[in-house]
């Protein structure tokens, strides 16, 4: 089956429990057709997050969510599919993304097409002014701390409740709104000192 | 006034994370100190500015290159990582196994002999080749005697047979 038709696919699927808990229970039992409209349903979210996790930085957010989805296939045949899979989803993005963090945190880089990006003479003022924010923001969140980054990025930018964040990370609610609001205020900093 | 404490709070309060208890105490003081109602709203901008980020979408060509990569279409590339080091672990196992087929037999410790007991005196060692056995020659057979009886008790016959019937 062509990408586009599954991709049609994907949308067309009613997105609620019902029809997930059908669709794992057929990757399961070895329906790779079923496996491939998870990942195409899951893949932006879990790329977007695994970006903000890592510094914007796009070659490890791709490899982040190849990994993710490595491994959900490779525990398919233990995953319960009756329990929340996106916070499962979730908790494994994390901690994918806290390892590919720790192995590149030793040698920083920029890729070069994010670089190019900033740069492009072809793209307009407007973008460009765009882009330059954007890389500001994924600066100060790599500049939190691990734990503090995992925090505010479920919580502001994916949206998550406190105690749904505090189940992902594996800790309590006051741990999590207490490193919520470390987060928040470092980044009030960073756009004070970069305005 | 120290608002320290208060901007702590404000910062999970912009976004509702806030315990209700502590929600109306920091209404309150807000009511009252000006630089924590600046304090607030700088927290305001401060949230809109840095999530603004999460109206940006997943490049296209990352999601293509992800959707390309996904489990069960190729090889994935992290796994390309421990190639060399399983190939390395095969050759030192070889080389190992190797050593451990040319290793020289085990051979039994000498025994040790106390000083008390005089050593034999070694004695050339001359090689006899054991006695070749005889065997007793076979005895000869004895001829057969035949004895026939006729009728007349006069006349018998004796009939010497050979071994061999003749």
């Amino acid at each position: 089956m062509p990408e586009l038709a599954l991709m049609m696919a994907a949308d067309r699927v009613d997105p609620d429990e019902q029809e997930f808990t059908r669709l794992v229970k057929l990757a399961k039992s070895g329906d790779s057709m079923a496996f491939e409209v998870i990942v195409l349903r899951h893949e932006r979210r879990v790329l977007s997050t695994a970006m903000h996790l890592l510094g914007g930085n796009r070659e490890d957010a791709r490899d982040a969510a190849q990994q993710v989805f490595l491994r959900l296939h490779r525990h398919l045949g233990r995953l319960d599919e009756n329990r929340a899979f996106a916070a499962w989803l979730y908790r494994v993005t994390v901690n994918v993304c806290r390892d590919i963090h720790r192995t590149r945190a030793a040698r920083p880089t920029v890729p070069l097409d994010q670089a190019g990006e900033v740069a492009g003479a072809s793209e307009s003022d407007q973008s460009l002014v765009r882009s330059e924010q954007n890389r500001m923001i994924h600066a100060a969140l790599a500049a939190l701390p691990e734990k503090e980054r995992a925090a505010v990025v479920l919580r502001d930018l994916e949206g998550l409740t406190t105690r749904e964040v505090a189940r992902i990370l594996g800790s309590s609610e006051g741990t999590v709104r207490s490193q919520i609001s470390h987060a928040r205020l470092k980044m009030r900093k960073h756009m004070r000192r970069s305005s | 006034m120290n608002c320290g404490r208060f901007e702590s709070m404000i910062a999970l309060d912009v976004e509702g994370d806030l315990p209700v208890r502590q929600a109306m105490r920091l209404a309150q003081h807000l009511e009252n100190c000006a630089d924590c109602r600046q304090f607030a709203e700088e927290m305001r901008a401060s949230q809109a500015w840095w999530k603004s980020i999460r109206r940006e979408a997943p490049p296209a060509s990352v999601l293509a290159e992800v959707r390309w990569r996904k489990p069960g279409r190729m090889i994935p590339w992290p796994f390309l990582r421990w190639v060399p080091l399983a190939v390395t672990a095969g050759l030192f196992l070889a080389m190992l196994a190797g050593m451990m087929s040319r290793r020289p037999e085990l051979v039994p410790p000498k025994l040790q002999i106390a000083a008390a007991v005089p050593m034999p005196p070694t004695l050339p060692v001359v090689r006899v080749n054991p006695p070749v056995r005889k065997r007793p020659p076979k005895p000869k057979p004895e001829p057969l005697l035949v004895k026939l009886v006729t009728d007349d008790p006069e006349v018998v016959i004796y009939w010497l047979v050979d071994h061999k019937g003749d």
